[in-house]
């Protein structure tokens, strides 16, 4: 066929976006270029085939855009003329995608693919880009971030000055910070003590971003000696290892951003629903992360020649006086997939594993 | 190869009876749209986020007709997903500053914020009706800064003070500033109502909002007055604390569909009025049912949802009056592209005033 013989026509409505009245006209199409003759006020108009932009088509006739207001509405034959020349990707794009979207075992497929490329999306992309993000954050901002974080639950009375006395303070302090210039090679650890009211609070310790451990009574109060605060102390100092607490808060944001470009008409009511999953996804990076920050501690532990025995004696000690356990069975493992950290009997179990091993 | 099915519909338009605003999508065809933008949302890693939003913002617009001719939309998706990283980033940069904590740049920040909520609730207006076309005519939204300040900063603060006495003057207001300053082809709406209708929401919304709490009130009462005491299970705790939400959440529908009504009933457009006939009982039902149809399908009924409650609404818009079509000039292509409205195409951001 020989497409510079082959003259095609076909009665068009044109817009030309100044008037609100449709003009019938005739575009006659070739290889290259096409015109368009108004019947009414008996105007051409040339244009290039490649400057016609085929629109979206919802309605079944297709508008054809010239330029940003003027157009012209198509049955599909001019479409199936341009479908054949039309090299310009972003038109192949879309001709593809109404493909998949008028064809329902292909939109299965989609949705199959969708589930599967979420999944991979939640387990794999936001925990690279939340890595990513957080190593970019500098240590002063991060610093600051954290004295901030601490400010704050001093505040509204969750945290209170500590009971520990001021011997014991320094000591425990300077250990904290020749532990942290040993294995993390860093001058800006710092360890703060308090006191909560909350029980299960007050038997804690955690990390915050910049460096800073808050080690709470509760734990001074249930370890036997020095080196079962110290491997606390070094599975916090995991925390810091792996810039934890700052890929939780860009974690935070990652799911923010991503939701709401994802589900742009989601209302914020209904995107509760929607929210559900991701927590749970979110416990589950925080069981990670605090396995990898028990792994840590353990294997410094070791090379301390402290045995991780302490690690065990003291989590056993916290389980108990916290009643979490009753008869071997330990409430936390009955809900691992909405906890945010693993449970506690598996955790002394590796612990006393590792003893062995070695 | 000639064509003779396309009819010519133009000369409909000018009509004096009532007319129709008509809705030719569906849900199926709408869920098969939304899990292709999904799934190439997640595989481009929310790149093609601003293209799924032109498709389903087209959808919706191409199939709502009026006098035979249809709506489009036509936000360019390249503009739009530059605006979307320039939000990402103030974003970003807005977390971390706030994590700061000093006193100084928090206030910087929230002035910052409040001074520019007018521009931004214009802007993004403005973006959503210049996007906007109908037989090939443009939509298009100019207002004053220092207007939208008041209404969006001065009378609010006004109606809070006054313990909501001033709010039917804010509605009436607000309705002024998006309706008046909005345009087809060059021509401007036109809205005002009554502060009176507007008094009404406002104690009708009190009204849903507190009914729950009345056998609560009538329970204090009784233990108060009569000594009295009312031991109710823990069951009808539950329940009361349910009825509170859904009245909170009811009322909240309330005031923004009946508003909506009044804006759209007391709005008109050369010759011709606007008329919604959408009652606030349907749109509380529809929105209530819809919430818990997405909660119930892990959000796959979405696209359903949103089809369901669009169809009600617009086939329940219709017009009054006769529209000449002659009278209507749309603008020379040439002439738009200001820089001033150009800063628009950033702003995709569907607020509502």
């Amino acid at each position: 066929m020989e497409l510079n013989n082959l003259k095609l026509e076909f009665q068009i409505l044109f817009y030309d976006g100044i008037s609100a009245f449709a003009q019938s006209g005739t575009i006659r199409l070739s290889e290259y270029d096409s015109e368009i003759y108004l019947t009414e006020s008996g105007k051409i108009i040339s244009i290039k085939n490649t400057d016609l932009r085929p629109d979206e088509n919802f309605s079944g006739k297709r508008r054809i855009y010239l330029n940003d207001t003027e157009y012209f509405l198509d049955d599909g034959s001019v479409t199936n003329f341009l479908r054949t020349l039309n090299k310009q990707n972003a038109t192949k794009i879309k001709f593809l995608i109404e493909k998949v979207e008028s064809n329902w075992p292909l939109v299965v497929c989609s949705f199959l693919l969708l589930v599967f490329s979420g999944w991979i999306f939640i387990n794999n992309g936001v925990p690279y880009l939340s890595v990513k993000l957080a190593s970019l954050i500098p240590e002063k901002i991060a610093i600051a971030m954290g004295q901030q974080a601490l400010n704050g639950l001093d505040q509204i009375d969750i945290l209170s000055p500590s009971k520990i006395s001021q011997a014991d303070q320094l000591r425990i302090g300077d250990k904290y910070r020749s532990i942290c210039l040993q294995e993390l090679n860093s001058q800006n650890c710092r360890i703060e003590f308090r006191h909560s009211k909350h029980e299960l609070l007050n038997y804690n310790a955690f990390a915050v971003p910049g460096g800073l451990t808050v080690l709470l009574d509760g734990i001074h109060e249930i370890a036997k000696d020095d080196n079962e605060i110290i491997s606390i102390l070094l599975h916090e100092l995991g925390h810091h290892k792996h810039n934890h607490s700052l890929q939780k808060l860009v974690e935070g944001s990652v799911y923010t951003i991503a939701l709401a470009l994802a589900l742009g008409d989601v209302s914020s009511i209904s995107s509760i629903a929607t929210s559900a999953p991701a927590a749970i996804v979110q416990a589950q990076y925080s069981q990670k992360h605090e396995i990898e920050a028990d792994d840590w501690a353990l294997s410094k532990l070791q090379k301390n020649n402290i045995s991780t025995e302490h690690f065990a004696n003291i989590m056993q000690r916290l389980a108990d006086k916290l009643e979490l356990c009753e008869q071997s069975v330990c409430k936390d493992e009955e809900y691992s997939l909405i906890n945010s950290h693993p449970g506690i009997s598996s955790r002394i179990n590796k612990a006393r594993q590792r003893k062995l091993d070695s | 190869m000639f064509i003779s099915s396309i009819p010519r519909t133009a000369q409909r338009v000018s009509t004096p009876e009532p007319q129709n605003v008509e809705f030719t999508g569906s849900a199926s065809g709408y869920f098969r749209l939304w899990i292709v933008n999904l799934l190439l949302t997640i595989v481009t890693l929310g790149i093609y986020s601003a293209w799924a939003k032109v498709r389903r913002k087209k959808y919706l617009y191409q199939n709502t007709w009026y006098a035979g001719e249809n709506f489009d939309f036509t936000g360019n998706p390249v503009k739009i997903l530059k605006g979307r990283i320039l939000v990402v980033a103030l974003y970003v940069l807005f977390i971390t500053l706030s994590s700061l904590n000093s006193i100084a740049g928090n206030l910087a920040m929230f002035g910052l914020i409040i001074m520019a909520t007018p521009w931004i609730i214009i802007k993004s207006r403005q973006f959503n009706l210049k996007n906007t076309t109908y037989s090939g005519l443009r939509f298009n939204f100019k207002a004053d800064y220092f207007e939208a300040l008041k209404v969006t900063l001065l009378y609010p603060v006004i109606s809070a003070f006054t313990l909501m006495i001033a709010k039917p003057f804010e509605l009436r207001q607000r309705g002024k500033l998006i309706i008046n300053n909005s345009s087809f082809a060059g021509n401007n709406f036109h809205f005002d109502s009554d502060s009176s209708k507007f008094g009404a929401i406002v104690l009708k919304t009190v009204v849903v909002a507190l009914a729950p709490l009345l056998p609560v009130l009538m329970m204090a009462f009784a233990n108060v007055f009569f000594r009295h005491s009312v031991d109710l299970p823990r069951a009808f705790f539950f329940l009361g604390m349910t009825a509170v939400y859904v009245a909170f959440i009811s009322a909240g529908l309330y005031f923004f569909y009946a508003c909506r009504n009044e804006f759209i009933n007391n709005t008109s457009y050369e010759n011709i009025r606007l008329n919604s006939q959408a009652t606030t009982t349907t749109l509380i039902w529809i929105s209530l049912t819809n919430i818990i149809a997405i909660i119930l399908s892990l959000g796959l009924l979405t696209p359903w949802a949103t089809i369901r409650k669009h169809k009600y609404l617009v086939k329940n818009l219709s017009s009054e009056g006769h529209l000449s079509l002659e009278s209507l000039r749309g603008q020379q292509f040439s002439e738009k592209t200001a820089l001033a409205e150009e800063t628009s195409d950033f702003f995709d951001l569907d607020f509502g005033i």
